[in-house]
């Protein structure tokens, strides 16, 4: 076990904290929404009174369902009163998440979250280097904030649902926990 | 006391030791709703209003054929059944045409008023391909019309005695779909849109053709009880030497869609 490194991490959360996803249309169905930019996050790590060269972050997301009595592989029900078609499974949403250097791990392109409740989704991994701010490449983890480095320490999470036709009527939830953490 | 101070020293030193180890972490959370609300469509193409006249000895004998009359297009989120009911105000009765207006004195002795609704026959172009939990003679009303020469209830509409519009059992004809919940391709089919599934034979489009044969006497040889069995022409029901009032006579044909449930 390593002492701590940075002074302070925090993230900033821009934008609703509860997004809906209504499908009222059958273009909706075929066709999806996205909702674009519909969560920024604002990265703060701050090492400024230790100095510690070491200092690094990762950032990674996780889904929950909310609920034990869910499977593990399903949105949360909140309504439902059809019995004809599968509940939708996690699996249905793409996230896309970027910024203008282009730093997270996924390349700034939508991509299928995993199949599986709490399975991580690294965005910023812990790759025992430090890429300081303002190098503007992939994986950028050094101290850094969005006043100072905007395009590297600003997230922009874009979220896209196609539910496709078949699936049982309902209203469904998921929740998505962003996880700033300090690499020891 | 000298114990008591080894203690604190300890203690002071672990707190010291778990300050100087603790990960700094934080985290915001985004809630996703979903709704997924669901969607049965059904475009119908067709007349207002479908006129079957007969002025002519051959049509009494031949009847008329409304081919492609109407065009049924399904779009659902869901699974689901469609059907067809027979329905009329009921002012000559339940499960019998509507009279408008008798011709003359309305005919002789053995001259009725009272038509049953199953004397409409329906055809639909695409077979039902999702019934195969149905038990009665005719799943669907894909047979082709019979001759009139060998009468048959395999197109007669699905009529409610009571007239209340209850839906037809697992005995009776279902144009897509059929009665119960066991499932896609037994009972439902599955949601889709004929706007996607292409061909105009798959499961979401269905020409309807309608077809009267009065035959002469005009008894209308066709009309058959829901289980597609039990003969209701005019003979059947009222005796011999029966046969319809001349006059002008209305019903209409409810489709149904709903969720496979």
């Amino acid at each position: 076990m390593s002492a701590q490194q940075c002074d302070l991490v925090s993230i900033g959360l821009v934008g609703q904290s509860n997004i809906d996803f209504t499908y009222d249309t059958f273009s909706k169905y075929l066709g999806g929404i996205t909702q674009n930019g519909a969560t920024k996050l604002r990265v703060t790590v701050d090492n400024s009174i230790n100095s510690n060269p070491d200092c690094r972050w990762n950032l990674v997301i996780y889904v929950e369902n909310g609920s034990g009595a869910t499977p593990n592989t399903d949105w949360e029900t909140l309504y439902s009163q059809s019995v004809s078609g599968p509940t939708p499974t996690i699996d249905l949403v793409q996230l896309r998440v970027g910024n203008r250097c282009n730093t997270p791990l996924q390349g700034n392109q939508f991509f299928t979250i995993p199949p599986v409740v709490s399975t991580p989704i690294v965005v910023i991994s812990n790759t025992g280097i430090t890429i300081p701010a303002g190098s503007c490449v992939t994986n950028v983890n050094g101290p850094g904030n969005p006043t100072t480095h905007y395009d590297e320490y600003t997230f922009d999470i874009d979220y896209r649902i196609v539910p496709g036709i078949g699936l049982k009527s309902g209203i469904y939830q998921l929740r998505f926990k962003y996880v700033l953490t300090e690499v020891l | 006391m000298r114990t008591t101070r080894l203690l604190t020293v300890a203690g002071l030193a672990m707190l010291t030791s778990t300050a100087a180890f603790a990960q700094l972490k934080d985290e915001k959370d985004v809630t996703i709703t979903m709704d997924l609300q669901p969607i049965l469509q059904l475009n119908m193409s067709t007349p207002n209003q479908i006129d079957f006249t007969f002025d002519d000895i051959n049509e009494y004998y031949g009847g008329i054929t409304k081919y492609g009359a109407t065009i049924l297009k399904v779009s659902s989120t869901v699974n689901w059944d469609l059907y067809a009911i027979a329905r009329s105000n009921g002012n000559v009765g339940a499960g019998f045409w509507d009279q408008q207006i008798r011709y003359g004195t309305g005919g002789s002795g053995g001259a009725t008023n009272r038509l049953p609704l199953s004397l409409l026959e329906l055809r639909q172009t695409t077979v039902n391909a999702n019934a195969t939990a149905a038990t009665g003679a005719f799943a669907d009303y894909s047979t082709a019309f019979p001759a009139v020469a060998s009468p048959a209830g395999s197109n007669s509409i699905y009529v409610d005695p009571a007239n209340v519009g209850t839906p037809p059992s697992a005995a009776n004809k279902y144009i897509a779909g059929h009665a119960g919940t066991t499932a896609t391709g037994a009972d439902g089919v599955a949601g889709g849109s004929y706007l996607t599934a292409g061909a105009l034979t798959s499961d979401y489009y269905y020409s309807i053709d309608y077809r009267i044969v009065p035959g002469l006497p005009s008894i209308f040889p066709m009309a058959f009880a829901a289980d597609g069995t039990t003969a209701e022409d005019l003979v059947s029901a009222n005796g011999a030497g029966s046969y319809a009032q001349p006059g002008v006579y209305t019903m209409y044909v409810q489709y149904m869609i709903l969720e496979d449930q």
